[in-house]
């Protein structure tokens, strides 16, 4: 039997709606301060200490290829990935919503690569296009980088 | 899952666990026949393993431990006198056992083991007529058959284990402990972990708060955090038995195997470690007891030639020593030949003959660790310490341990193992590099310095762009931490003071330079995520006391990012010779004595330097004391004759600089005027007068020089 409606967090990045299952996330935090990492691969933006956890805070703009902005208001979505778990930094929350399997559709093609490239699927919500991200893509380096 | 599956689950662990020490005791039983602890202590495992078989409708593997178990009741019963085919046939029974616990865990019966029990009953004949060259005096006729009694009515006078003791031991056992799994283990260490890091943060801000209550409750949290920390740590040791008991099979195998005949003993098989360690230890110790039976010991005919016993002998013992894992593999076979090293080192241009008359025999070997050395051609062939010998040593190094080699050419090698008891909890500096903090693993720190104005200018030698530390009479390349790891760091001036961490790995010394040496302290290592795997500099994550994270920086990863390859000549060496340490060489404590004159202690002796004030000195009828460490420092002074007490009252200077030395009797002290440095000279074992450094020394030995001194 499979389910007929899927659960997703929502946030936004420089604007675009982007989304990941509830069962992907483990919790949305505050203020967590990013400790950088040298010689860090550029996925990596820095470690955060979430209650004497270390999780590698992952740079969500430059996978998906978007502009840095200096927008930092310290909102992560703590992604669980296998046993780790691994910080998202976003520009801000929206919600949670629940969304009919039928509305679900493969990414545009006209996407960006790296973007095209971090998305599980496109919901139509109407008025707007929620991309919800893959959690295994995401955290892989962007592929223009390896080839 | 349901109660059976757990069941069986359990019965199957077990069951490994009784094989494997089945094993080693029937290896024991080959070398004495007569052990009869040997014989009941692999009856008593044969029997709880069969009697499991019978609730869990295990037929086979019944039959198959009912028919090893009869022979055994035999041969503890004195009807037969074990041989060797009688242990190659148990051994095979071990293995067929193995066998059916494997197809047990797939199919969860052992139905489809009815050819493997039938085929290794049938292989019964290959004892049971054999006339057998035994080492006990006389050969029993025996007959074995399935309806052998299990235990002769009489033992005979040396079984000390009854049969009716055996149900008894065996529950008691099954009590005491409790199976849990390693991911439970690690989940509390981790959790253990935390609540420590809590606990600091907590104790840093109750400095604020002024409530008795508060104080109090803080204190508590402390302690019971550190014990439960400490307690936590120990779940996860495990002796290194565990890992062991496989090796003695395997030198028997293979030695047979290549018409070898070896022996593994085992010492100190109690001896415990943390779990990821022992893990991390197996390959390692596997390929050192491969090699000792490979290379090291010779075939039986050439080794009766040399009058050693036919049986070559490899030791592998393991013990716990100033809070580290000490573990040593020693064989009696032809050792290292150096000068075939040294042939081989010229051969391959790794050094000219001019580098190698200077190095020691001990010196010498450390080639073998190279890497390229060992995989040319016939390199093996080089008193066998070759293959892989460096993958072993990174292997160690890389557990925070230590490798070492010795040998004597024809009568045998050891290699020595030292290793931390865990990896969990490491001492560590936390230094400033750039506007980063970073903790370095205080393994293999050698010294640290802080240089500024003319220090500074001396200590350093510019070579093109590489910058070089002038340490004792070598060179040692200055790798700028920060730089070397793109940390931004404000822009220095020429003369600005920083810090040096000289630090001793994989056969080279180097220094790290860090704008300041912050701290030291304990830390609790927590693993890089995976995103982060694969970058050399780093060996692990931390939290400081304040919650901050700091990355634990691994030095030889730095060095390699900073360009230094390669081991040999890192150091350009200084025009000044540097004695090496020999037999007749040891390091020795440089001190300018009360009377200005140069005297120098060998640095063994030497427990601790102190400097007191004066006004702590307490006087006694014949010398005068210092109140230190919970106990009573006598002081004497060297400039007077032997066991001459400090003459405080003519002492003008405001302090003291004490030599702490052990000895049996308590701590002494010798008053000293200055500490001057640190030096290798060749040195009689009494003492006497020697040149250093264009001074006549006297040469001070505590343990002579205080012997008159009353106890």
């Amino acid at each position: 039997m499979t389910e007929t409606t899927s659960r997703i967090c929502t946030f936004r990045v420089n604007g675009l709606l982007l989304g990941l299952k509830v069962s992907d996330v483990q919790e949305v935090v505050k203020s967590q301060h990013i400790t950088p990492v040298p010689l860090a691969p550029p996925i990596v933006l820095g470690l955060v200490n979430l209650r004497g956890l270390v999780l590698p805070a992952v740079n969500l703009k430059w996978r998906i290829g978007l502009q840095s902005t200096e927008n930092d208001c310290g909102i992560h979505v703590v992604l669980r990935h296998g046993t780790e778990l691994i910080s998202l930094p976003v520009d801000s929350i929206e919600d949670v919503v629940t969304l009919d399997n039928h509305r679900r559709a493969n990414p545009p093609e006209n996407l960006h690569l790296s973007l095209r490239d971090a998305c599980a699927a496109a919901w139509d919500l109407g008025n707007q296009l929620l991309l919800e991200l893959d959690p295994e893509r995401l955290i892989r380096q962007r592929d223009s980088e390896n080839t | 899952m349901s109660e059976l599956d757990e069941t069986l689950r359990e019965f199957l662990i077990e069951g490994h666990e009784s094989l494997g020490q089945i094993e080693q005791l029937m290896l024991s039983m080959e070398n004495d026949a007569t052990r009869a602890d040997a014989v009941s202590g692999c009856f008593r495992l044969l029997h709880s393993i069969k009697g499991a078989c019978g609730f869990l409708g295990l037929r086979h593997l019944e039959e198959l431990s009912h028919a090893a178990e009869s022979l055994l009741a035999s041969i503890r019963s004195g009807e037969i006198t074990a041989g060797t085919s009688h242990i190659n046939w148990l051994l095979q029974a071990v293995d067929g056992l193995k066998k059916l616990l494997a197809l047990i865990e797939t199919d969860g019966s052992d139905n489809a083991g009815a050819a493997t029990v039938s085929q290794i009953l049938a292989n019964r004949s290959s004892y049971s007529q054999q006339a057998e060259p035994v080492k006990a005096p006389s050969t029993v006729p025996m007959r074995i058959t399935a309806e052998i009694a299990h235990i002769h009515p009489n033992p005979p006078s040396g079984t000390s284990i009854k049969h009716d003791d055996i149900p008894a031991g065996a529950s008691m056992l099954a009590e005491a402990t409790v199976r849990i799994g390693v991911e439970v283990i690690d989940r509390l260490m981790a959790l253990a972990s935390e609540l420590v890091l809590a606990r600091n943060r907590i104790m840093q801000a109750s400095d604020q708060i002024e409530d008795a209550g508060y104080q109090a409750a803080t204190r508590q949290l402390n302690l019971v955090t550190s014990e439960l920390q400490e307690v936590v740590m120990r779940t996860r040791m495990q002796p290194i038995a565990n890992v062991w008991s496989k090796l003695p099979r395997m030198v028997r195998d293979l030695s047979r195997q290549i018409g070898k005949q070896c022996r593994l003993d085992l010492e100190g098989g109690e001896t415990e470690l943390d779990k990821t360690l022992l893990e991390a230890i197996k390959a390692p110790l596997t390929h050192l007891a491969r090699n000792s039976v490979d290379h090291g010991i010779e075939l039986p005919s050439i080794r009766m030639g040399l009058g050693k016993p036919a049986e070559g002998k490899i030791v592998l013992r393991a013990s716990h020593e100033a809070g580290q894992v000490t573990i040593e593999m020693s064989d009696d076979g032809r050792g290292i030949d150096t000068d075939r090293i040294r042939a081989k080192v010229l051969s391959q241009r790794l050094a000219t003959s001019d580098d190698l008359a200077r190095l020691s025999d001990s010196q010498i070997m450390q080639y073998v660790f190279m890497p390229g050395f060992s995989t040319a051609d016939r390199v093996t062939e080089i008193s066998g310490r070759g293959v892989g010998m460096d993958v072993v040593k990174n292997s160690i190094e890389s557990l925070g341990g230590s490798i070492d080699l010795s040998s004597t050419l024809g009568t045998g090698a050891v290699v020595r193992l030292r290793l931390p008891l865990t990896l969990a909890i490491i001492k560590a500096l936390i230094v400033s590099a750039g506007n980063s903090a970073v903790a370095l693993p205080q393994a293999g720190i050698v010294e640290l310095m802080r240089l500024e104005g003319e220090r500074r200018t001396r200590a350093l030698t510019h070579v093109g762009d590489a910058v070089y530390l002038r340490f004792r009479s070598e060179l040692l390349p200055l790798i700028d931490l920060a730089k070397t790891m793109g940390i931004p760091c404000s822009q220095e001036s020429d003369t600005d003071a920083f810090s040096v961490v000289v630090v001793h790995a994989e056969n080279r010394q180097f220094a790290l330079r860090v704008n300041k040496i912050l701290d030291s302290q304990e830390i609790v290592v927590k693993p890089l995520p995976s995103l982060l795997k694969g970058i050399p500099a780093y060996s692990g994550i931390t939290l400081l006391g304040d919650g901050a994270i700091a990355l634990i920086v691994d030095p030889v990863g730095v060095a390699r990012l900073a360009g230094l390859q390669g081991r040999r000549n890192q150091a350009i060496r200084d025009d000044s010779k540097t004695p090496e340490l020999t037999k007749n060489t040891r390091p020795l404590l440089l001190v300018e004595t009360t009377r200005n004159r140069m005297q120098a202690i060998p640095l063994e002796s030497v427990d601790r330097l102190e400097v007191f004030p004066v006004n702590r000195l307490e006087h006694t009828d014949d010398t005068p004391v210092v109140q230190y460490r919970g106990g009573i420092l006598p002081l004497y002074d060297t400039s007077g004759h032997p066991g001459c007490p400090f003459d405080a009252e003519r002492w003008t200077s405001g302090t003291v600089s004490v030599v702490v030395h052990q000895t049996p009797h308590g701590l002494k002290g010798l008053v000293v005027a200055r500490i001057v440095d640190t030096v290798i000279e060749s040195v009689e074992e009494t003492g006497g007068i020697t040149i250093i450094r264009g001074s006549v020394t006297q040469i001070v030995v505590p343990e002579t020089w205080l012997a008159g001194v009353p106890q």
